[in-house]
């Protein structure tokens, strides 16, 4: 997993997508929140000056001296002009801690739907070519939101439309005056994803486990945090930093990814069109180089082909086995914790379950020569067994 | 106190979010009474006092960032 992409891309899309707009509408909250402070602190004072007046009535003109809140001058309540809340004036330290409180409710919400999109997927992968499938499906739409993003015509007009039952949920937390409105917006904002974040969520589900999973949506909407830390500075006033280069650099980056998953499920349906074998044709070399480590000689009439599956691939990558005699292979895992657990012989139908750590046997049977790829289930790491 | 209801075309919405903003703006300015804007259609149906004037509309489309036509004015049933 490449988690640079995914921050670059959350960098982004606070730049230029719907983070964009939920900044936006922080700063409607955060100012209209601010809009009724004053006004309340105007009808307090107007209340404490009428108060006062009545008691320095009473008390003749010698009281009057001392009623020195009388002198404050409220602010005017009541009526709003035609200008929007949002050119209310705005104390940049103030700001920070609704921002902060946002982004805190939409990093807790996306974590925790990365968590369960990570879960789902990496029970549906249990299934390889059902995985391989589902994967193949979700490049596609990734591919196709990438291409939304960056503004290709015909795509950009691909949008998630919620039900506006949804839609009434953010609109409403948005008018909250309640302190902890811009946590329960930044919660909320769940409701209404648009296409670079359905991506990620997509990208959540493919990661292989849970905790990958949260972890891919976490890096995302940390990406975007810089974006609306600088929101907290500027709520005078809504700032669009939209540009047309933000965007195509963020679709393309929504792009690759597609495509890096697309590959993914190509190589997990053990597909010969895969990325790694169009590159060996265009250089004239074998899809799979030679095998890294040499065949075992048989015991007891079974070769046993050990191979480390570690949380970074498998080692040996390739390893060679003889054509013709019984074949095993034993797994060794310590402290593995990635996809590489859901290991999958695509090209004979076998998949295991490894461990975190221990030794794990595979029986292969008799084999014939040939390429027999592994890979983990979710198509991100590969090993080849070459048989001759 | 009549109203009126505006109909516009604005470009540049990517999402849901951008339809809620473009609401938000224009509910926050004194005199519109609804807005419900349509991502799909990419119309904003505004339902206005006589105090709000087209062009009042189409600024709050511009402050929320995005770009307005109006397509129709009419009085609201």
């Amino acid at each position: 997993m490449n988690w640079w992409a995914i921050f670059g891309a959350g960098l982004l899309a606070g730049a230029t997508t719907c983070a964009v707009a939920q900044g936006g509408l922080l700063v409607g909250l955060i100012n209209r929140q601010k809009k009724a402070a004053a006004e309340a602190a105007g009808t307090r004072e107007l209340v404490t000056a009428g108060a006062a007046a009545k008691v320095t009535k009473a008390a003749g003109k010698g009281a009057a001296r001392t009623t020195g809140s009388a002198k404050a001058r409220p602010a005017k309540p009541g009526k709003a002009t035609k200008a929007s809340t949002r050119a209310a004036p705005a104390s940049a330290s103030d700001d920070l801690v609704p921002v902060a409180g946002f982004l805190l409710g939409k990093l807790v919400i996306l974590t925790l739907a990365g968590l369960v999109l990570g879960a789902f997927g990496s029970f549906i992968a249990l299934d390889a070519r059902i995985g391989g499938l589902a994967q193949l499906v979700a490049a596609a739409i990734m591919i196709v939101f990438g291409l939304g993003a960056a503004g290709v015509p015909g795509f950009s007009e691909i949008q998630f439309t919620p039900p506006d039952s949804w839609t009434r949920v953010v609109r409403k937390s948005t008018r909250s005056q309640s302190a902890f409105a811009p946590f329960l917006l930044g919660i909320a904002v769940i409701l209404i994803p648009c296409g670079v974040t359905i991506s990620m969520m997509l990208l959540a589900a493919t990661a292989g486990s849970a905790v990958a999973g949260g972890a891919v949506m976490a890096v995302f909407v940390l990406g975007t945090a810089p974006m609306f830390a600088a929101y907290g500075f500027l709520t005078q006033r809504y700032i669009n930093p939209d540009s047309r280069r933000m965007s195509i650099a963020l679709g393309t980056v929504v792009v690759l990814m597609g495509l890096f998953t697309l590959n993914a499920s190509l190589t997990a349906l053990a597909s010969p069109i895969t990325a790694q074998s169009i590159v060996a044709q265009l250089r004239g070399t074998p899809a799979v180089a030679a095998p890294v480590a040499a065949a075992p000689a048989p015991v007891n009439g079974v070769q046993v082909l050990k191979i480390d599956a570690t949380s970074g691939g498998y080692s040996p990558s390739s390893i060679a086995a003889k054509a013709g005699v019984p074949t095993k292979v034993v797994f060794h895992t310590d402290n593995t914790r990635s996809c590489i657990v859901y290991t999958v012989f695509p090209s004979i139908g076998k998949q295991v379950v490894l461990p975190d750590s221990g030794d794990t046997e595979v029986d292969l049977g008799t084999l014939a020569a040939g390429e027999i790829p592994i890979s983990c289930s979710m198509g991100m790491y590969t090993g080849t067994i070459v048989v001759s | 106190m009549s109203t009126r209801t505006v109909t516009v075309a604005i470009t540049g919405m990517h999402c849901a979010s951008c339809g809620i903003l473009v609401d938000d703006c224009l509910e926050d300015v004194d005199g519109v009474v609804t807005s419900q804007t349509s991502i799909k259609t990419g119309q904003c149906v505004a339902v206005v006092t006589d105090m709000v004037t087209d062009d009042d509309v189409l600024a709050a489309v511009v402050e929320a960032g995005y770009t307005g036509t109006i397509l129709a004015t009419a009085a609201a049933s």
